[in-house]
C-alpha cells in the first residue's frame, strides 16, 4: 500500500511538469489556434540559459526567474516576427513554421552546449532528504514542484480573471472579431498569450532537468506527455491541461509499475495510447462537447 | 399536371434531425416525382440545406426514411450515394479552389468512373479510354454552360456567379437522374435570375433529371416547379402545386410573418 | 538612389541574389581564417556567409535558366497539348539520364559521393510518399521516419538476425508489412485533422524506438543488428556493390515517381486533391474518403519502407541511432523545401535532406539542423511551394515577360536593364 502511495506521488510530480507544459501549449491554442510543435524546444532552450546563469554564479532563484523573463520575452519575438505575419495561412504552413522553431532551438542548444548531458541542481534551500510520514517518504522537491505549478496557477487565474490585460486576453481569444471593435488589439493580446505559453514553458523546463538530465532531447519526450495531458483536457482549457497532466502522470507511473510490458521505458507508449484514444472518442477532450460540422 | 401524378423517385418519410436542443425537421415527409422540378421553400432556416444534407449522407438524422429507388439512402455513408445518380449543388459553395475548372468538373465524374490506383499508375489502357470519356464528358458540359473561357483556370478568384455554374457543371456531368439544387440563384441578379429559370428546365428536359430545387427567390420556383414543398420551423407546412401553395394561409402566414 | 528604388525587387530578387551570392562567397574565404583562429562556440556563424552565398547564387542560376527556358521553350510549349507533354517527358529523360550518368562525373559536385548521392536517393523515396500523403491528399504526417525505421529493422531481423531469408527478399517484404501498418496507422487517422494528425503522428514516431528498444531478442536492442559483409550480392555485382546500390535506389525512386505522376494525372488524383481541399464536397461526389486516405498512408509507408531497408542494406546497420524522432522531421521539411506538392519536388527535396547539413556542417556539426529550420521558414514566407513552386513561378513571370524595373512615371524606360534582360519587357501590367 505504502508503495502504492509512494507511486502515486511520483507520478504526481510528473504530472505537475507535464500540466505545465500543457498549460503552455494551452495558452498558445486559445489565442492562436495553433499547436506548438516547439513549445517543448523552447522551454528546454530557457532552462540552458539558465544553467548558464547558474555556471556564472548567478544563485538559483535569480536564474531561475531571469530564465522566465527571458523566454517570456523569445515567446513574443517569436510571435511578432515568425507566427503573426502567418496569420490566416494553410495550417500545414503554420504546422511547418512550429516544427521549424523545434529544430531551430534543438540545433542551436546542440551547438552552444553540445548534446554531454549537464547537471541541473535542486532548488537552493530545498533539502535532499526526504521525509518519512507512516512509511512513505515524500521528496521536498516534489512538494516544490507541486508549491510552484500551484502558485502559477492562482497567479494565471488572479491574472485571467482580474486584470484588465487577463480580461482583454480572455476576449481577444474567445471573441476576436467583437474585441476588435471594442479596441482590443488582438495580436498584441496573442503576443501576450505567446510571451506567457514561453515562461510556463520555461518553468516546466527548468523543474523537471533536476529529474532527468539536461540535455538538448530532454524535452522531446516531455513534449509528448504534455500533448497527451493537453488533448486528455480539450486544447482549450487551462484547468482541463493541468488536471490532463495529473491524469497522464499517474498513468504513466501506475502503468509503468503493473503492466510489465511497459515497464520503465514504454510509458511514452501509453501517453501515445492516450492521445489516439482520447483524440478518437472524445476529440473536444473530458471536458468539451463535440460538435457537428456545418456544411 | 401530368408529372406530378408521376411515381415517386424519392420518398422522404418522417425525417427528424436534432442539434442539441434545435429541431431543424421535425418529422417532415414528401415525395419527389420522377421527371418533376419540385421546389423545397422556406424562410431562412426553415431547414431546406439541412434536408439536402440528410439525403445526401452528409448529416445523420435521428429517425425517419429517405427512399430513393428502391434504396434507404439513411443506411448509406456519403460516397455511395453519388453513385447512385444523386447529384447536388452547395448553397455556400464546396468546390475545390486550389483545382482547375476543368478538373473540378472532372471530379464529378468520380462515382461513375471505377478505375483505381493500380491501373491509373500502370497507365492500364482502360484507364487511358476512360480518361478519355471524362475529357469529352466534360467538355460537352464547358460547352453547355459556357465555361469555355475559364476552363484552365484555377476556381479561387473567379466570381460568385462563375463559380455557382461551376458547380453545376460538377453536379451535370455525371448524368444524375436526381439533381439536388441548393439556392441556385444566390447572388443573381434579376435578368439572370430569369435566364437561370430556363436553364433548369432546359436541363430536365435535355439531361432527362428530376430535380429537387431549394431557392429562397419565389418567383422562379413558382415559375418553374411542378410540385412545391414549403417548410417553416423543421416542419412542413404545404405540399401542391404552386398555385395550391400560393393559397395557403399557412405559408402566407410564414412569408409575410417572418421574411420580407 | 532612384534607380534602386525602382528595381523590382519582390520578382527579381534571385537576380540580385546572385550578385550578392557571388560577392558572399568571394569574402568566405577570409572569413573562414577568421573563423579557424577562434573556437567559441558561436564563432561559426561568420562562415554562414559561404553557404549563404552558395544558396543565393545556386537560385540565382536556376532562376535565369528558367527565365530563359521560359521564353525560349514557352512559347513551344503552349503551341499544343503534345508539345507540351513532349518536353515534359524530355526534362524527365534529361533529369534521368543526368541520374544514371552522375556516378561518373559526381565529383565536380562539393560534398557529392557516391554513397552519400545513394542516400539521398532513398530520401527521394520517402519524400514522394510524404508528397503524395501531406502534398496531395493533405494528410500531414510527421511519422514517415518510423516506417523508414521499420523497414530498416525488416531487413535486419529477416536476413540477418532472427531467420536467414535471402536479403532480396526481405527487401520485397519490407514494404509490404510497413504499407499494411501504414494501412493501419492511416485508420485511427481518419478522426484527426491538421495539427492534430501531425500531432498524432509525431508521437507515433517517438514511440517506435523505445519499442524497438524492448523487442531486443529481435531487435538488438540499443546495439541494434550489423550487417556489415554479410549482404552477399550476386557475383556480377559483387566488385562494384556501391554501383548496384546506386543503381536500385534509382531504379526504385524512379518507379516511385511514375506511379505518383501517373496517380496524380487521372481519376485518382483528381480524387486525392479534392479530399486536400474540401473532404465533404469530394464524399459527396462519391470519393471513398476514407479509403482513399488510408490507401495513400498505406502507399506512403510502403515507400517510406522499402528506402529503409534499402538505407539499411547501404548502411549495413539497423540502430536506434540511426532512427532518432529527428529523421521523421528533416524528411518532412526536405519534403517542404523541396515542394511537397509537386513530383519532381521530391527530387530536390532528397537531394535537400541530404546535402544540406552537409553544407551546413561546414558551418558547425551541431547547426545543421538550425540552418535547415532557418532554411525553411525562409521558405515558408517567400516559396510556399518550395523549391519546385520557385521554379514554376518564375517561369510564369519569364511567360509574361521579365521586368527589371518598376514602370517610373518619368524618364527613359528600362534601358539600363543590363545583359540579365535579354527578353524584352512589355508594358508594366500582367
Ligand atoms: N451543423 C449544424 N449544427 C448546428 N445547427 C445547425 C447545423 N446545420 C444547420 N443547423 C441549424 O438548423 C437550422 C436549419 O438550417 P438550414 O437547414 O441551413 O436552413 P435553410 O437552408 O432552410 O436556410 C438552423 O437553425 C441552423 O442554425
Ligand atoms: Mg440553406
Amino acid at each position: 500500500m505504502t508503495d502504492f502511495i509512494q507511486l502515486v506521488l511520483a507520478g504526481a510530480a510528473d504530472g505537475a511538469i507535464y500540466g505545465l507544459l500543457a498549460l503552455a501549449l494551452v495558452l498558445i491554442y486559445r489565442s492562436t489556434h495553433i499547436v506548438n510543435f516547439g513549445q517543448g524546444e523552447m522551454a528546454m532552450f530557457a532552462t540552458y540559459l539558465s544553467w548558464s546563469l547558474l555556471d556564472a554564479g548567478v544563485p538559483f532563484w535569480g536564474a531561475f526567474f531571469a530564465a522566465i523573463v527571458i523566454a517570456f520575452f523569445i515567446g513574443i519575438i517569436i510571435h511578432r516576427v515568425l507566427i503573426h505575419p502567418l496569420e490566416g495561412s494553410p495550417e500545414l504552413t503554420i504546422v511547418i513554421v512550429t516544427l521549424g522553431i523545434y529544430l531551430f532551438f534543438n540545433s542551436i542548444a546542440l551547438w552552444i552546449y553540445s548534446g554531454v548531458p549537464k547537471v541541473y541542481p535542486i532548488p537552493a534551500g530545498v533539502p535532499r532528504q526526504s521525509w518519512e510520514v507512516g512509511g512513505v517518504f515524500i521528496v521536498p522537491y516534489h512538494v516544490t514542484i507541486f508549491a510552484i505549478l500551484f502558485g502559477l496557477m492562482m497567479l494565471l487565474f488572479a491574472f485571467f480573471r482580474f486584470t484588465k490585460v487577463g480580461l482583454a486576453m480572455r476576449a481577444a481569444a474567445a471573441q476576436p472579431l467583437s474585441s476588435t471593435l471594442v479596441g482590443i488589439s488582438v495580436p498584441m493580446m496573442m503576443m501576450l498569450g505567446w510571451g506567457i505559453a514561453a515562461a510556463a514553458g520555461a518553468t516546466a523546463g527548468m523543474l523537471s532537468a533536476p529529474i532527468v538530465v539536461l540535455e538538448p532531447n530532454f524535452m522531446a519526450t516531455i513534449l509528448i506527455f504534455s500533448f497527451a495531458s493537453a488533448v486528455l483536457g480539450g486544447l482549450d482549457s487551462p484547468v482541463g491541461a493541468v488536471l490532463g497532466g495529473f491524469i497522464v502522470g499517474e498513468v504513466s507511473a501506475l502503468g509503468g509499475r503493473y503492466i510489465e510490458f511497459i515497464g520503465n521505458d514504454l510509458q511514452i507508449v501509453l501517453a501515445f495510447a492516450l492521445i489516439v484514444l482520447v483524440l478518437l472518442f472524445r476529440p473536444a477532450g473530458l471536458l468539451g462537447r463535440p460538435q457537428v460540422v456545418r456544411v | 399536371m401530368t408529372v406530378v401524378a408521376a411515381p415517386p423517385l424519392l420518398r422522404v418519410r418522417d425525417v427528424t434531425m436534432r442539434f442539441g436542443g434545435l429541431v431543424a425537421l421535425d418529422s417532415v415527409s414528401f415525395d419527389v416525382p420522377a421527371g418533376s422540378i419540385t421546389g423545397l421553400i422556406g424562410p431562412n432556416g426553415a431547414g431546406k440545406t439541412t434536408m439536402f444534407n440528410c439525403i445526401t449522407g452528409l448529416y445523420r438524422p435521428q429517425s425517419g426514411e429517405v427512399i430513393y429507388k428502391d434504396h434507404d439512402l439513411l443506411r448509406l455513408p456519403p460516397h455511395r450515394i453519388a453513385p447512385l445518380g444523386i447529384a447536388r449543388t452547395f448553397q455556400n459553395l464546396a468546390l475545390f479552389p486550389t483545382m482547375s475548372v476543368r478538373d473540378n468538373i472532372a471530379v464529378g465524374m468520380h462515382s461513375v468512373t471505377r478505375q483505381g490506383f493500380i491501373s491509373h499508375a500502370l497507365k492500364l489502357p482502360w484507364a487511358l479510354r476512360e480518361e478519355r470519356e471524362v475529357e469529352r464528358r466534360v467538355d460537352e458540359v464547358i460547352d453547355f454552360l459556357g465555361l469555355r473561357d475559364v476552363a484552365n483556370l484555377p476556381c479561387a478568384g473567379l466570381p460568385f456567379g462563375t463559380l455557382k455554374r461551376i458547380e453545376l457543371a460538377r453536379a451535370l456531368v455525371s448524368r444524375p437522374t436526381l439533381l439536388l439544387l441548393d439556392e441556385p440563384a444566390g447572388g443573381l441578379n434579376h435578368e439572370e435570375i430569369s435566364a437561370l429559370g430556363d436553364l433548369i428546365k432546359e436541363i430536365r428536359s435535355r439531361f432527362d433529371v428530376t430535380v429537387l430545387l431549394v431557392e429562397h427567390h419565389m418567383g422562379l420556383v413558382m415559375g418553374i416547379s411542378d410540385k412545391v414543398v414549403v417548410l417553416d420551423f423543421g416542419k412542413k407546412i404545404a405540399d401542391g402545386t404552386p398555385d395550391e401553395v400560393r393559397r395557403d394561409p399557412d405559408v402566407i402566414q410564414a412569408y409575410l410573418g417572418v421574411d420580407e | 538612389m532612384e534607380m534602386v528604388r525602382r528595381i523590382e525587387w519582390r520578382r527579381n530578387w534571385f537576380l540580385i541574389g546572385l550578385v550578392v551570392g557571388v560577392l558572399l562567397y568571394a569574402f568566405s574565404g577570409p572569413l573562414d581564417e577568421v573563423n579557424a583562429r577562434t573556437d567559441a562556440p558561436g564563432s561559426g556563424l561568420l562562415s554562414l556567409a559561404g553557404p549563404i552565398g552558395v544558396g543565393l547564387l545556386f537560385f540565382g542560376v536556376v532562376g535565369i535558366l528558367t527565365l530563359v527556358a521560359a521564353r525560349v521553350l514557352g512559347p513551344i510549349a503552349a503551341k499544343s497539348a503534345t508539345n507540351r507533354r513532349l518536353m515534359q517527358g524530355l526534362g524527365a529523360a534529361i533529369l534521368l539520364l543526368a541520374f544514371v550518368f552522375l556516378p561518373w562525373y559526381y565529383d565536380i559536385f562539393p560534398y557529392a559521393t557516391l554513397y552519400k548521392l545513394t542516400i539521398a536517393l532513398q530520401w527521394v523515396m520517402v519524400i514522394i510518399g510524404i508528397n503524395l500523403l501531406t502534398g496531395y491528399t493533405g494528410q500531414i504526417s510527421l511519422g514517415q521516419g518510423a516506417f523508414f525505421a521499420i523497414g530498416g529493422y525488416t531487413l535486419g531481423i529477416a536476413s540477418f538476425h532472427e531467420w536467414s531469408l535471402p536479403w532480396a527478399i526481405s527487401l520485397l517484404i519490407a514494404p509490404v508489412i510497413t504499407g499494411i501498418l501504414g494501412f493501419l496507422v492511416g485508420i485511427p487517422s481518419l478522426r484527426l485533422k491538421g495539427p492534430y494528425l501531425a500531432l498524432a503522428t509525431l508521437a507515433f514516431a517517438v514511440i517506435v524506438m523505445p519499442i524497438a528498444k524492448r523487442f531486443e531478442e529481435f531487435t538488438g536492442g540499443v546495439q541494434g543488428i550489423a550487417m556489415f559483409g554479410k549482404i552477399k550480392l550476386w557475383d556480377v555485382f559483387a566488385d562494384h556493390s556501391d554501383y548496384f546500390w546506386y543503381y536500385l535506389s534509382l531504379a526504385a525512386a524512379v518507379l516511385m515517381l511514375v506511379f505518383v505522376w501517373n496517380i496524380m494525372h487521372g481519376r485518382i488524383g483528381r480524387a486525392l486533391i479534392a479530399i486536400r481541399d474540401n473532404e465533404i464536397a469530394a464524399s459527396a461526389m462519391g470519393v471513398n474518403v476514407a479509403l482513399y486516405k488510408t490507401t495513400v498512408f498505406g502507399i506512403a509507408a510502403a515507400f517510406a519502407g522499402f528506402a529503409g531497408a534499402v538505407n539499411a542494406a547501404v548502411i549495413q546497420f539497423a540502430s536506434p541511432d540511426q532512427y532518432s524522432t529527428l529523421v521523421s522531421i528533416r524528411v518532412f521539411v526536405g519534403a517542404v523545401i523541396g515542394g511537397v506538392a509537386s513530383v519532381p519536388g521530391a527530387v530536390f527535396g532528397g537531394l535537400f535532406t541530404q546535402f544540406i547539413p552537409d553544407i551546413a556542417a561546414d558551418v558547425s556539426k551541431a547547426a545543421a539542423d538550425a540552418v535547415q529550420a532557418v532554411i525553411l521558414i525562409v521558405f515558408m514566407y517567400a516559396m510556399r511551394g518550395g523549391f519546385a513552386g520557385f521554379v514554376v513561378q518564375t517561369w510564369h513571370y519569364g511567360r509574361r515577360g521579365v521586368q527589371l524595373l518598376r514602370p517610373a512615371a518619368s524618364r527613359e524606360p528600362a534601358t539600363e536593364a543590363s545583359a540579365a534582360a535579354s527578353a524584352p519587357s512589355p508594358s508594366g501590367s500582367e
